[in-house]
Protein backbone atom coordinates (compact mmCIF):
# COMPACT_ATOMS: atom_id res chain seq x y z
CA UNK A 1 0.00 0.00 0.00
CA UNK A 2 1.27 3.37 -1.01
CA UNK A 3 0.38 6.73 0.54
CA UNK A 4 -1.39 8.93 -2.02
CA UNK A 5 -2.29 11.88 0.18
CA UNK A 6 -0.39 12.96 3.23
CA UNK A 7 -1.50 15.83 5.44
CA UNK A 8 1.36 17.00 7.61
CA UNK A 9 0.30 19.00 10.71
CA UNK A 10 -2.28 20.91 8.73
CA UNK A 11 -4.04 23.70 10.56
CA UNK A 12 -6.76 26.13 9.52
CA UNK A 13 -7.92 29.26 11.26
CA UNK A 14 -10.09 32.15 10.15
CA UNK A 15 -8.75 35.21 11.92
CA UNK A 16 -8.22 34.24 15.57
CA UNK A 17 -10.70 31.41 15.34
CA UNK A 18 -9.03 28.01 14.95
CA UNK A 19 -11.39 25.88 12.87
CA UNK A 20 -9.10 22.89 12.48
CA UNK A 21 -6.30 22.38 15.01
CA UNK A 22 -3.09 20.91 13.61
CA UNK A 23 -3.37 17.27 12.61
CA UNK A 24 -1.74 14.73 10.32
CA UNK A 25 -3.34 12.04 8.19
CA UNK A 26 -2.17 9.58 5.57
CA UNK A 27 -4.54 8.23 2.95
CA UNK A 28 -3.62 5.04 1.07
CA UNK A 29 -3.88 4.63 -2.68
CA UNK A 30 -7.16 3.00 -3.71
CA UNK A 31 -8.87 3.19 -0.35
CA UNK A 32 -12.33 4.46 0.41
CA UNK A 33 -11.98 6.79 3.36
CA UNK A 34 -14.88 8.67 4.92
CA UNK A 35 -14.77 11.85 6.95
CA UNK A 36 -17.75 11.43 9.25
CA UNK A 37 -19.05 14.05 11.63
CA UNK A 38 -22.02 16.21 12.54
CA UNK A 39 -22.63 19.29 10.39
CA UNK A 40 -20.31 22.16 11.24
CA UNK A 41 -17.57 19.85 12.54
CA UNK A 42 -15.03 21.05 9.99
CA UNK A 43 -15.12 18.11 7.60
CA UNK A 44 -16.02 20.30 4.62
CA UNK A 45 -13.18 22.73 5.38
CA UNK A 46 -10.87 19.73 5.57
CA UNK A 47 -12.00 18.56 2.15
CA UNK A 48 -11.71 22.04 0.67
CA UNK A 49 -8.09 22.16 1.82
CA UNK A 50 -7.34 18.85 0.14
CA UNK A 51 -9.01 20.00 -3.11
CA UNK A 52 -7.26 23.38 -2.98
CA UNK A 53 -10.16 25.79 -2.45
CA UNK A 54 -8.82 26.71 0.97
CA UNK A 55 -5.18 27.07 1.84
CA UNK A 56 -4.14 25.74 5.26
CA UNK A 57 -2.90 28.37 7.71
CA UNK A 58 0.09 26.16 8.40
CA UNK A 59 1.29 22.67 7.52
CA UNK A 60 1.70 20.86 4.21
CA UNK A 61 -0.38 18.70 1.92
CA UNK A 62 1.34 16.10 -0.26
CA UNK A 63 -0.21 14.41 -3.27
CA UNK A 64 1.80 11.36 -4.29
CA UNK A 65 4.88 12.77 -2.56
CA UNK A 66 4.67 16.24 -4.11
CA UNK A 67 3.90 19.27 -1.99
CA UNK A 68 0.64 20.72 -3.37
CA UNK A 69 -0.14 23.02 -0.43
CA UNK A 70 -0.30 26.18 -2.53
CA UNK A 71 -1.09 24.67 -5.94
CA UNK A 72 -4.48 25.97 -7.22
CA UNK A 73 -7.34 23.46 -7.67
CA UNK A 74 -7.10 23.47 -11.46
CA UNK A 75 -3.57 22.12 -11.34
CA UNK A 76 -4.25 19.32 -8.84
CA UNK A 77 -4.70 15.82 -10.14
CA UNK A 78 -7.92 15.21 -8.24
CA UNK A 79 -11.58 15.93 -8.80
CA UNK A 80 -14.52 16.71 -6.64
CA UNK A 81 -18.21 15.80 -6.69
CA UNK A 82 -20.07 18.74 -5.21
CA UNK A 83 -22.90 18.52 -2.72
CA UNK A 84 -25.44 20.02 -5.12
CA UNK A 85 -23.63 18.60 -8.17
CA UNK A 86 -22.82 22.07 -9.60
CA UNK A 87 -23.61 20.95 -13.14
CA UNK A 88 -23.28 23.68 -15.77
CA UNK A 89 -26.89 24.59 -16.61
CA UNK A 90 -26.04 25.98 -20.06
CA UNK A 91 -24.36 22.80 -21.31
CA UNK A 92 -25.70 19.40 -22.31
CA UNK A 93 -24.84 16.31 -20.31
CA UNK A 94 -22.13 15.40 -22.84
CA UNK A 95 -20.59 18.90 -22.71
CA UNK A 96 -20.67 18.85 -18.92
CA UNK A 97 -18.81 15.55 -18.86
CA UNK A 98 -16.30 16.66 -21.52
CA UNK A 99 -15.54 19.96 -19.76
CA UNK A 100 -12.38 18.77 -18.01
CA UNK A 101 -10.90 17.17 -21.15
CA UNK A 102 -11.68 20.27 -23.24
CA UNK A 103 -9.98 22.55 -20.71
CA UNK A 104 -6.89 20.35 -20.83
CA UNK A 105 -7.03 20.31 -24.65
CA UNK A 106 -7.12 16.53 -24.95
CA UNK A 107 -7.29 15.47 -28.67
CA UNK A 108 -10.84 15.22 -30.12
CA UNK A 109 -10.65 11.51 -30.90
CA UNK A 110 -9.61 10.67 -27.35
CA UNK A 111 -12.34 12.94 -25.94
CA UNK A 112 -14.94 11.06 -27.97
CA UNK A 113 -13.70 7.66 -26.94
CA UNK A 114 -13.50 8.48 -23.23
CA UNK A 115 -16.92 10.12 -23.32
CA UNK A 116 -18.44 6.95 -24.73
CA UNK A 117 -16.76 4.80 -22.11
CA UNK A 118 -17.88 6.98 -19.23
CA UNK A 119 -21.43 7.37 -20.56
CA UNK A 120 -21.70 3.63 -20.86
CA UNK A 121 -20.20 3.09 -17.43
CA UNK A 122 -22.62 5.49 -15.74
CA UNK A 123 -25.59 4.42 -17.91
CA UNK A 124 -26.11 7.93 -19.23
CA UNK A 125 -25.70 7.27 -22.98
CA UNK A 126 -29.34 8.01 -23.81
CA UNK A 127 -29.35 11.28 -21.82
CA UNK A 128 -26.20 12.83 -23.32
CA UNK A 129 -28.05 15.46 -25.38
CA UNK A 130 -30.20 16.66 -22.46
CA UNK A 131 -29.65 19.67 -20.25
CA UNK A 132 -29.11 19.02 -16.51
CA UNK A 133 -32.51 20.56 -15.60
CA UNK A 134 -34.20 17.80 -17.60
CA UNK A 135 -32.72 15.03 -15.44
CA UNK A 136 -33.83 13.52 -12.15
CA UNK A 137 -31.75 13.95 -9.00
CA UNK A 138 -30.17 10.51 -9.33
CA UNK A 139 -29.28 11.13 -12.97
CA UNK A 140 -27.76 14.50 -12.15
CA UNK A 141 -25.70 12.78 -9.49
CA UNK A 142 -24.40 10.31 -12.07
CA UNK A 143 -23.49 13.16 -14.44
CA UNK A 144 -21.52 14.81 -11.62
CA UNK A 145 -19.62 11.56 -11.05
CA UNK A 146 -19.07 10.98 -14.78
CA UNK A 147 -17.78 14.54 -15.17
CA UNK A 148 -15.20 13.87 -12.47
CA UNK A 149 -14.03 10.34 -13.34
CA UNK A 150 -13.57 11.01 -17.08
CA UNK A 151 -10.42 12.90 -16.07
CA UNK A 152 -8.92 9.74 -14.53
CA UNK A 153 -8.11 11.56 -11.30
CA UNK A 154 -5.81 9.99 -8.71
CA UNK A 155 -8.24 10.97 -5.99
CA UNK A 156 -11.96 11.66 -6.05
CA UNK A 157 -13.42 13.88 -3.35
CA UNK A 158 -17.13 13.56 -2.65
CA UNK A 159 -18.87 16.16 -0.49
CA UNK A 160 -22.14 14.70 0.83
CA UNK A 161 -22.93 13.55 -2.70
CA UNK A 162 -26.15 11.74 -1.75
CA UNK A 163 -27.43 14.32 0.74
CA UNK A 164 -30.13 15.73 -1.52
CA UNK A 165 -31.64 12.40 -2.58
CA UNK A 166 -34.41 10.36 -1.01
CA UNK A 167 -33.81 7.24 1.06
CA UNK A 168 -34.30 4.47 -1.51
CA UNK A 169 -32.26 6.20 -4.22
CA UNK A 170 -29.53 6.89 -1.69
CA UNK A 171 -29.31 3.20 -0.83
CA UNK A 172 -29.01 2.23 -4.50
CA UNK A 173 -26.41 4.88 -5.26
CA UNK A 174 -24.34 3.84 -2.24
CA UNK A 175 -23.91 0.43 -3.83
CA UNK A 176 -23.23 2.01 -7.24
CA UNK A 177 -20.59 4.36 -5.84
CA UNK A 178 -18.84 1.55 -4.02
CA UNK A 179 -18.77 -0.47 -7.25
CA UNK A 180 -17.37 2.47 -9.22
CA UNK A 181 -14.63 2.87 -6.64
CA UNK A 182 -13.75 -0.84 -6.68
CA UNK A 183 -13.75 -1.08 -10.48
CA UNK A 184 -11.69 2.05 -11.11
CA UNK A 185 -9.37 1.68 -8.14
CA UNK A 186 -9.52 5.43 -7.51
CA UNK A 187 -8.97 6.71 -3.98
CA UNK A 188 -12.28 8.05 -2.65
CA UNK A 189 -12.40 10.68 0.07
CA UNK A 190 -16.01 10.83 1.10
CA UNK A 191 -17.61 13.42 3.38
CA UNK A 192 -20.89 12.65 5.11
CA UNK A 193 -22.82 13.12 8.33
CA UNK A 194 -24.75 9.89 7.74
CA UNK A 195 -23.18 7.07 9.77
CA UNK A 196 -25.01 4.27 7.93
CA UNK A 197 -23.56 5.56 4.69
CA UNK A 198 -20.08 5.72 6.22
CA UNK A 199 -20.40 2.24 7.73
CA UNK A 200 -21.61 0.51 4.60
CA UNK A 201 -19.14 2.00 2.11
CA UNK A 202 -15.85 2.84 3.80
CA UNK A 203 -12.58 0.97 4.17
CA UNK A 204 -11.70 3.44 6.89
CA UNK A 205 -13.69 6.09 8.72
CA UNK A 206 -12.27 9.23 10.28
CA UNK A 207 -14.68 10.59 12.88
CA UNK A 208 -14.36 14.38 12.95
CA UNK A 209 -15.52 16.45 15.91
CA UNK A 210 -14.88 20.17 16.41
CA UNK A 211 -12.22 20.16 13.70
CA UNK A 212 -10.32 17.26 15.27
CA UNK A 213 -10.10 13.69 14.05
CA UNK A 214 -11.38 11.81 17.12
CA UNK A 215 -10.68 8.37 15.79
CA UNK A 216 -9.68 6.74 12.55
CA UNK A 217 -10.17 3.08 11.78
CA UNK A 218 -12.22 0.42 10.02
CA UNK A 219 -16.01 0.53 10.54
CA UNK A 220 -15.71 -2.41 12.99
CA UNK A 221 -13.02 -0.67 15.03
CA UNK A 222 -15.04 2.53 15.18
CA UNK A 223 -18.15 0.66 16.26
CA UNK A 224 -16.76 -1.86 18.70
CA UNK A 225 -13.72 -0.02 20.02
CA UNK A 226 -14.63 3.66 20.20
CA UNK A 227 -11.72 5.55 21.65
CA UNK A 228 -13.65 8.50 23.04
CA UNK A 229 -17.01 9.35 24.54
CA UNK A 230 -17.94 11.32 21.43
CA UNK A 231 -17.29 8.42 19.06
CA UNK A 232 -19.09 6.00 21.39
CA UNK A 233 -22.26 8.11 21.41
CA UNK A 234 -22.13 9.49 17.85
CA UNK A 235 -21.85 6.11 16.14
CA UNK A 236 -24.87 3.91 16.78
CA UNK A 237 -26.62 3.71 20.12
CA UNK A 238 -24.70 3.17 23.29
CA UNK A 239 -25.22 2.88 27.03
CA UNK A 240 -22.72 5.03 28.88
CA UNK A 241 -22.31 4.07 32.53
CA UNK A 242 -20.02 5.03 35.34
CA UNK A 243 -18.65 1.97 37.11
CA UNK A 244 -16.32 2.80 39.99
CA UNK A 245 -14.14 5.51 38.47
CA UNK A 246 -14.37 4.15 34.92
CA UNK A 247 -16.72 5.41 32.23
CA UNK A 248 -17.82 2.45 30.18
CA UNK A 249 -19.93 1.94 27.07
CA UNK A 250 -22.02 -1.15 26.26
CA UNK A 251 -23.99 -1.53 23.02
CA UNK A 252 -27.75 -2.12 23.53
CA UNK A 253 -27.60 -5.38 21.56
CA UNK A 254 -25.05 -6.73 24.06
CA UNK A 255 -27.37 -6.18 27.04
CA UNK A 256 -29.52 -9.00 28.35
CA UNK A 257 -32.41 -8.85 30.81
CA UNK A 258 -33.07 -11.34 33.62
CA UNK A 259 -35.75 -11.90 36.21
CA UNK A 260 -34.82 -9.85 39.26
CA UNK A 261 -34.87 -12.88 41.53
CA UNK A 262 -32.90 -15.12 39.20
CA UNK A 263 -29.68 -16.32 40.80
CA UNK A 264 -27.40 -15.01 38.09
CA UNK A 265 -23.95 -14.06 39.36
CA UNK A 266 -23.39 -11.51 36.61
CA UNK A 267 -26.24 -9.05 37.17
CA UNK A 268 -24.46 -5.75 36.86
CA UNK A 269 -27.44 -3.52 37.60
CA UNK A 270 -31.02 -3.69 38.76
CA UNK A 271 -33.78 -1.48 37.40
CA UNK A 272 -37.42 -1.06 36.42
CA UNK A 273 -38.65 -1.41 32.83
CA UNK A 274 -39.85 2.00 31.77
CA UNK A 275 -40.80 1.45 28.15
CA UNK A 276 -40.92 -1.21 25.46
CA UNK A 277 -40.95 -0.03 21.84
CA UNK A 278 -41.36 -2.27 18.80
CA UNK A 279 -39.04 -1.16 15.98
CA UNK A 280 -39.72 -3.86 13.42
CA UNK A 281 -36.60 -5.96 13.65
CA UNK A 282 -36.11 -5.50 17.40
CA UNK A 283 -37.75 -4.49 20.62
CA UNK A 284 -36.16 -1.53 22.32
CA UNK A 285 -36.49 -1.87 26.10
CA UNK A 286 -35.62 1.04 28.39
CA UNK A 287 -34.71 0.22 31.97
CA UNK A 288 -34.32 2.87 34.64
CA UNK A 289 -31.43 1.65 36.77
CA UNK A 290 -30.31 2.55 40.27
CA UNK A 291 -28.28 5.71 39.65
CA UNK A 292 -31.26 7.09 37.72
CA UNK A 293 -29.60 6.28 34.41
CA UNK A 294 -31.58 4.70 31.58
CA UNK A 295 -30.12 1.55 30.07
CA UNK A 296 -31.37 0.53 26.65
CA UNK A 297 -31.48 -3.10 25.54
CA UNK A 298 -32.24 -4.34 22.02
CA UNK A 299 -34.04 -7.69 22.19
CA UNK A 300 -35.16 -9.93 19.35
CA UNK A 301 -38.00 -11.42 21.42
CA UNK A 302 -40.46 -9.52 23.53
CA UNK A 303 -40.70 -12.49 25.86
CA UNK A 304 -42.80 -11.80 28.97
CA UNK A 305 -41.29 -8.46 29.93
CA UNK A 306 -43.79 -5.85 30.93
CA UNK A 307 -43.69 -2.19 31.87
CA UNK A 308 -42.92 -1.57 35.53
CA UNK A 309 -41.27 -4.96 36.03
CA UNK A 310 -38.15 -5.05 38.17
CA UNK A 311 -35.32 -6.74 36.26
CA UNK A 312 -31.64 -7.52 36.38
CA UNK A 313 -29.52 -6.03 33.60
CA UNK A 314 -26.41 -7.91 32.50
CA UNK A 315 -23.65 -7.90 29.91
CA UNK A 316 -20.44 -9.76 29.33
CA UNK A 317 -17.20 -8.26 30.56
CA UNK A 318 -15.68 -8.37 27.06
CA UNK A 319 -18.50 -6.21 25.67
CA UNK A 320 -17.53 -3.31 27.92
CA UNK A 321 -15.55 -0.52 26.30
CA UNK A 322 -13.64 1.60 28.77
CA UNK A 323 -13.81 5.23 27.65
CA UNK A 324 -11.92 6.82 30.51
CA UNK B 1 -72.12 37.81 -3.62
CA UNK B 2 -68.73 36.35 -4.54
CA UNK B 3 -69.42 37.00 -8.20
CA UNK B 4 -70.38 40.59 -7.46
CA UNK B 5 -67.13 41.12 -5.56
CA UNK B 6 -65.13 39.64 -8.42
CA UNK B 7 -66.76 42.00 -10.91
CA UNK B 8 -66.11 45.01 -8.71
CA UNK B 9 -62.49 44.03 -8.34
CA UNK B 10 -62.16 43.68 -12.09
CA UNK B 11 -63.72 47.09 -12.71
CA UNK B 12 -61.40 48.62 -10.13
CA UNK B 13 -58.33 47.04 -11.79
CA UNK B 14 -59.45 48.37 -15.14
CA UNK B 15 -59.80 51.85 -13.71
CA UNK B 16 -56.27 51.75 -12.38
CA UNK B 17 -54.96 50.61 -15.76
CA UNK B 18 -56.94 53.40 -17.46
CA UNK B 19 -55.54 55.91 -15.00
CA UNK B 20 -52.01 54.75 -15.81
CA UNK B 21 -52.31 54.48 -19.57
CA UNK B 22 -55.01 56.93 -20.68
CA UNK B 23 -52.68 59.94 -21.02
CA UNK B 24 -50.26 57.89 -23.10
CA UNK B 25 -53.07 56.46 -25.19
CA UNK B 26 -54.41 59.94 -25.90
CA UNK B 27 -50.92 61.12 -26.80
CA UNK B 28 -50.46 58.25 -29.23
CA UNK B 29 -53.95 58.65 -30.69
CA UNK B 30 -53.48 62.35 -31.45
CA UNK B 31 -50.17 61.69 -33.20
CA UNK B 32 -52.40 60.33 -35.99
CA UNK B 33 -54.89 63.21 -35.86
CA UNK B 34 -55.30 65.25 -39.04
CA UNK B 35 -55.51 68.58 -37.24
CA UNK B 36 -53.03 71.13 -35.90
CA UNK B 37 -55.11 71.64 -32.79
CA UNK B 38 -55.05 68.74 -30.45
CA UNK B 39 -58.57 69.17 -29.10
CA UNK B 40 -60.67 67.64 -31.86
CA UNK B 41 -60.37 64.48 -33.94
CA UNK B 42 -60.33 65.23 -37.67
CA UNK B 43 -59.31 61.90 -39.19
CA UNK B 44 -56.32 59.59 -39.58
CA UNK B 45 -53.00 60.80 -40.98
CA UNK B 46 -49.31 59.96 -40.95
CA UNK B 47 -48.20 63.45 -42.00
CA UNK B 48 -46.80 64.36 -38.58
CA UNK B 49 -44.46 61.42 -38.78
CA UNK B 50 -43.40 62.52 -42.27
CA UNK B 51 -42.73 66.09 -41.26
CA UNK B 52 -40.87 64.82 -38.20
CA UNK B 53 -38.38 62.92 -40.33
CA UNK B 54 -37.85 65.93 -42.61
CA UNK B 55 -37.02 68.12 -39.64
CA UNK B 56 -33.22 68.47 -39.37
CA UNK B 57 -33.32 69.54 -35.75
CA UNK B 58 -35.32 66.47 -34.74
CA UNK B 59 -32.90 64.23 -36.60
CA UNK B 60 -29.97 65.92 -34.91
CA UNK B 61 -31.55 65.43 -31.49
CA UNK B 62 -32.21 61.78 -32.35
CA UNK B 63 -28.58 61.38 -33.45
CA UNK B 64 -27.36 62.98 -30.20
CA UNK B 65 -29.61 60.81 -28.08
CA UNK B 66 -28.49 57.62 -29.81
CA UNK B 67 -24.77 58.48 -29.63
CA UNK B 68 -24.98 59.28 -25.94
CA UNK B 69 -27.08 56.21 -25.22
CA UNK B 70 -24.81 53.81 -27.12
CA UNK B 71 -21.58 55.05 -25.52
CA UNK B 72 -23.20 55.18 -22.08
CA UNK B 73 -24.48 51.64 -22.49
CA UNK B 74 -21.16 50.13 -23.54
CA UNK B 75 -19.11 51.88 -20.84
CA UNK B 76 -21.67 51.34 -18.07
CA UNK B 77 -22.16 47.64 -18.78
CA UNK B 78 -18.42 46.94 -18.76
CA UNK B 79 -17.76 48.95 -15.60
CA UNK B 80 -20.77 47.44 -13.81
CA UNK B 81 -19.81 43.88 -14.81
CA UNK B 82 -16.27 44.31 -13.50
CA UNK B 83 -17.45 45.75 -10.20
CA UNK B 84 -20.18 43.13 -9.74
CA UNK B 85 -17.66 40.34 -10.40
CA UNK B 86 -15.23 41.79 -7.89
CA UNK B 87 -17.94 42.14 -5.22
CA UNK B 88 -19.13 38.60 -5.94
CA UNK B 89 -15.68 37.04 -5.78
CA UNK B 90 -14.03 38.86 -2.90
CA UNK B 91 -15.49 39.50 0.50
CA UNK B 92 -13.77 42.51 1.96
CA UNK B 93 -14.13 44.72 5.00
CA UNK B 94 -16.95 47.25 4.85
CA UNK B 95 -18.53 45.16 2.08
CA UNK B 96 -22.01 45.93 3.43
CA UNK B 97 -21.35 49.68 3.60
CA UNK B 98 -20.00 49.50 0.07
CA UNK B 99 -23.11 47.72 -1.16
CA UNK B 100 -25.24 50.42 0.47
CA UNK B 101 -23.24 53.12 -1.27
CA UNK B 102 -23.95 51.43 -4.59
CA UNK B 103 -27.70 51.31 -3.98
CA UNK B 104 -27.95 54.88 -2.71
CA UNK B 105 -27.81 56.75 -6.05
CA UNK B 106 -30.99 54.92 -7.10
CA UNK B 107 -32.79 56.75 -4.31
CA UNK B 108 -31.19 60.18 -4.66
CA UNK B 109 -33.56 62.64 -6.40
CA UNK B 110 -32.53 63.16 -10.00
CA UNK B 111 -32.67 66.88 -9.65
CA UNK B 112 -30.01 66.77 -6.93
CA UNK B 113 -27.88 64.49 -9.03
CA UNK B 114 -28.18 66.85 -12.01
CA UNK B 115 -27.45 69.89 -9.92
CA UNK B 116 -24.43 68.33 -8.20
CA UNK B 117 -22.98 67.33 -11.53
CA UNK B 118 -23.52 70.78 -12.96
CA UNK B 119 -21.65 72.20 -9.96
CA UNK B 120 -18.86 69.65 -10.31
CA UNK B 121 -18.36 70.21 -14.04
CA UNK B 122 -18.24 73.97 -13.62
CA UNK B 123 -15.81 73.59 -10.69
CA UNK B 124 -13.44 71.76 -13.00
CA UNK B 125 -14.27 74.21 -15.79
CA UNK B 126 -15.42 71.56 -18.19
CA UNK B 127 -17.60 72.86 -21.02
CA UNK B 128 -21.05 71.33 -21.21
CA UNK B 129 -21.56 69.08 -24.19
CA UNK B 130 -21.77 65.45 -25.19
CA UNK B 131 -18.87 64.46 -22.94
CA UNK B 132 -20.46 65.84 -19.78
CA UNK B 133 -23.77 64.33 -20.85
CA UNK B 134 -22.20 60.89 -21.26
CA UNK B 135 -20.34 61.09 -17.94
CA UNK B 136 -23.55 62.09 -16.16
CA UNK B 137 -25.54 59.30 -17.80
CA UNK B 138 -22.93 56.69 -16.88
CA UNK B 139 -23.05 57.93 -13.29
CA UNK B 140 -26.76 57.50 -12.81
CA UNK B 141 -27.04 54.25 -14.81
CA UNK B 142 -24.16 52.50 -13.06
CA UNK B 143 -26.06 51.63 -9.87
CA UNK B 144 -28.95 50.05 -11.75
CA UNK B 145 -26.62 48.02 -13.96
CA UNK B 146 -24.60 46.75 -10.99
CA UNK B 147 -27.74 45.70 -9.12
CA UNK B 148 -29.04 43.75 -12.12
CA UNK B 149 -25.73 41.96 -12.74
CA UNK B 150 -25.20 41.23 -9.02
CA UNK B 151 -28.62 39.57 -8.82
CA UNK B 152 -27.64 37.30 -11.68
CA UNK B 153 -24.30 36.45 -10.09
CA UNK B 154 -25.73 35.63 -6.69
CA UNK B 155 -28.29 33.39 -8.42
CA UNK B 156 -25.36 31.52 -9.94
CA UNK B 157 -23.66 30.95 -6.57
CA UNK B 158 -20.04 29.99 -6.21
CA UNK B 159 -19.95 26.27 -6.79
CA UNK B 160 -20.26 26.41 -10.59
CA UNK B 161 -17.05 28.41 -10.81
CA UNK B 162 -15.42 26.14 -8.27
CA UNK B 163 -16.54 23.08 -10.23
CA UNK B 164 -14.97 24.51 -13.38
CA UNK B 165 -11.74 25.23 -11.55
CA UNK B 166 -11.76 21.76 -10.05
CA UNK B 167 -12.07 20.27 -13.55
CA UNK B 168 -8.90 22.01 -14.65
CA UNK B 169 -10.14 25.34 -16.01
CA UNK B 170 -7.80 28.26 -15.39
CA UNK B 171 -9.40 31.44 -14.00
CA UNK B 172 -9.70 32.85 -17.52
CA UNK B 173 -11.19 29.62 -18.92
CA UNK B 174 -13.65 29.55 -16.01
CA UNK B 175 -14.76 33.09 -16.82
CA UNK B 176 -14.95 32.43 -20.56
CA UNK B 177 -16.81 29.09 -20.46
CA UNK B 178 -18.88 29.27 -17.28
CA UNK B 179 -19.27 32.71 -15.69
CA UNK B 180 -19.80 34.74 -18.86
CA UNK B 181 -22.39 32.46 -20.53
CA UNK B 182 -24.36 32.22 -17.30
CA UNK B 183 -24.43 35.94 -16.52
CA UNK B 184 -24.83 37.10 -20.14
CA UNK B 185 -28.64 37.48 -19.87
CA UNK B 186 -27.95 39.76 -16.90
CA UNK B 187 -25.42 41.74 -18.93
CA UNK B 188 -27.87 42.18 -21.81
CA UNK B 189 -30.63 43.17 -19.41
CA UNK B 190 -28.36 45.72 -17.76
CA UNK B 191 -27.33 47.09 -21.16
CA UNK B 192 -30.92 47.47 -22.35
CA UNK B 193 -31.96 49.09 -19.08
CA UNK B 194 -29.05 51.52 -19.34
CA UNK B 195 -29.85 52.33 -22.96
CA UNK B 196 -33.47 52.99 -22.08
CA UNK B 197 -32.67 55.20 -19.11
CA UNK B 198 -30.14 57.20 -21.09
CA UNK B 199 -32.52 57.68 -24.01
CA UNK B 200 -35.30 58.63 -21.62
CA UNK B 201 -33.52 60.99 -19.25
CA UNK B 202 -34.57 64.60 -19.04
CA UNK B 203 -33.82 66.04 -15.61
CA UNK B 204 -30.11 65.28 -15.39
CA UNK B 205 -29.53 65.97 -19.10
CA UNK B 206 -31.18 69.35 -18.65
CA UNK B 207 -28.40 70.41 -16.26
CA UNK B 208 -25.36 69.04 -18.04
CA UNK B 209 -26.05 69.36 -21.78
CA UNK B 210 -24.54 72.07 -23.89
CA UNK B 211 -25.74 73.99 -26.97
CA UNK B 212 -24.78 71.23 -29.42
CA UNK B 213 -25.92 68.27 -27.39
CA UNK B 214 -29.70 68.58 -27.34
CA UNK B 215 -31.21 65.12 -26.85
CA UNK B 216 -34.71 64.05 -27.83
CA UNK B 217 -36.33 64.61 -24.41
CA UNK B 218 -34.73 68.07 -24.25
CA UNK B 219 -35.93 68.83 -27.76
CA UNK B 220 -39.47 67.74 -26.91
CA UNK B 221 -39.40 70.02 -23.89
CA UNK B 222 -38.24 72.87 -26.11
CA UNK B 223 -41.06 72.20 -28.59
CA UNK B 224 -43.69 72.20 -25.84
CA UNK B 225 -42.59 75.66 -24.77
CA UNK B 226 -43.61 76.86 -28.22
CA UNK B 227 -46.99 75.13 -27.97
CA UNK B 228 -47.92 71.48 -28.25
CA UNK B 229 -47.89 70.32 -31.84
CA UNK B 230 -48.89 66.87 -33.15
CA UNK B 231 -45.25 66.40 -34.14
CA UNK B 232 -44.42 66.14 -30.45
CA UNK B 233 -47.05 63.45 -30.16
CA UNK B 234 -45.48 61.58 -33.04
CA UNK B 235 -41.99 61.91 -31.63
CA UNK B 236 -43.14 60.85 -28.16
CA UNK B 237 -44.97 57.86 -29.61
CA UNK B 238 -41.82 56.63 -31.29
CA UNK B 239 -39.83 57.11 -28.09
CA UNK B 240 -42.44 55.29 -25.98
CA UNK B 241 -42.59 52.33 -28.35
CA UNK B 242 -38.80 52.00 -28.48
CA UNK B 243 -38.61 52.08 -24.69
CA UNK B 244 -41.44 49.58 -24.18
CA UNK B 245 -39.78 47.11 -26.53
CA UNK B 246 -36.44 47.41 -24.76
CA UNK B 247 -37.89 47.11 -21.27
CA UNK B 248 -39.83 44.00 -22.20
CA UNK B 249 -36.67 42.39 -23.58
CA UNK B 250 -34.62 43.49 -20.55
CA UNK B 251 -37.15 42.14 -18.06
CA UNK B 252 -37.53 38.80 -19.79
CA UNK B 253 -33.76 38.34 -19.97
CA UNK B 254 -33.06 39.42 -16.41
CA UNK B 255 -35.03 36.54 -14.97
CA UNK B 256 -34.55 33.99 -17.73
CA UNK B 257 -33.20 30.70 -16.45
CA UNK B 258 -32.32 32.10 -13.03
CA UNK B 259 -33.87 29.09 -11.34
CA UNK B 260 -31.09 26.58 -10.96
CA UNK B 261 -31.61 22.91 -11.36
CA UNK B 262 -31.64 21.01 -8.13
Amino acid sequence: MKTIIHLDSVEKSFGDHVVIPAFSLSIQEGEFITLLGPSGCGKTTLMRMISGFEEPTSGHIYLDGNDVTSIPPYQRDMNMVFQHYALFPHMTVADNILFGLKMKKVPQSEQKQRLEEVLHFTQLTEYQKRKPQQLSGGQQQRVAIARAIINNPRVLLLDEPLGALDYQLRKNLQVELKNIQRNLGITFIYVTHDQDEAMSMSDRIAVVHQGKIEQIGTPEEIYYKPSSLFVATFIGENNIMKINSDLIGVRPEKISLHKADAQAPHHKQYGVIEDIVFLGNIYKVSVRAEDDIVITAHLYEKSTWYKGERVGVAWAKEDEVILR
Amino acid sequence: MMKMRKHLLFAYSMMIVAFLYLPIAVLILYSFNDSRINATWEGFTLKWYQSLFQNDRVLEALYNSLTVAVITTVVTTILAALLALALHRYKFRFGKVFNGLIYLPILIPEILMGLSMLVMFSQFEINMGKTTLIIAHITFCLSFAIVIIMARLSGMGQDLEEAAEDLGASPWQTFRHVTLPIISPGLIAAALMTFTMSLDDFVISFFVSGPNSTTLPLYIYGMVKRGVSPEINALSTILILAIIVMIVIAESLAFKGTKRSQ
